[in-house]
């Protein structure tokens, strides 16, 4: 998807699992996304802080580093404008995630559809999209 | 898909009666185990064949599939083994 100057939307995805990343990042380029990714906390700030993502889908759970919902915050404060869509197994943190500032919540395990689905919603979010 | 079981009904029903719950440590496990690997399943398989391009799945991901597959088989047997009933 493409802003109004013809600039891809930049899509951070930030999951610990190494294949997840992989093939979510092939889903979303070939849907003209600009995807990064990062499997740990430290990577995404960094990567959030150079490249400002317009979109961050990010898995709660995420091993030998912070939860993803400190990692929305501490993203929040770097990239204000970015929608950030938080996914997990545990509906329970839907609420929690609503309050620090998620636009979404993807609850696994999912079918693309669904998560083109809900990332596209965030697209549309973005003011400058282009029609 | 499975094939129901013969009894699957009286299962549920029994289930329902009953009242009975999975303790929350299994659920945890339950659900960080099979939803990753099965979110991982669902990402390499859709990300060939959902969508305008469809493709015919590589090799090396059908691979990936069945790591992930035996992932699940090896989780489950470890949590039959602490778990199980019997």
């Amino acid at each position: 998807m493409a802003l109004k100057n013809n600039r891809k939307l930049k899509l951070l995805i930030i999951d610990d699992e190494q294949d997840i990343c992989r093939f979510e990042k092939y889903i979303f380029e070939k849907n003209n996304f600009k995807v990064y990714t990062a499997q740990t906390g430290t990577e995404a700030l960094r990567v959030a802080k150079k490249v400002q993502p317009d979109i961050a889908l990010i898995d709660i759970h995420l091993r030998k580093s912070a939860s993803g919902l400190e990692i929305l915050e501490r993203l929040l404060k770097i990239a204000s404008n970015c929608k950030c869509i938080m996914a997990s197994w545990d509906r329970e943190k839907a609420s929690e995630a609503k309050k620090k500032g998620a636009v979404g919540f993807l609850i696994k395990p999912t079918e693309v559809k669904d998560l083109v689905g809900i990332v596209k919603k965030a697209a549309k979010m973005t003011v400058k999209i282009k029609r | 898909m499975a094939n129901p079981l013969s009894n699957e009904k009286e299962i549920y029903e029994k289930i329902a009666k009953e009242k009975l719950k999975i303790p929350s440590a299994i659920w945890e496990l339950l659900e960080h185990h099979l939803g990753n690997d099965l979110y991982a399943i669902s990402m390499i398989v859709g990300s060939h064949i959902v969508g305008d391009e469809k493709e015919a799945i590589p090799l090396e991901d059908g691979e990936k599939i069945i790591k992930h597959v035996g992932a699940i088989k090896a989780f489950l047997n470890k949590l039959s083994n602490v778990a199980r009933e019997g």
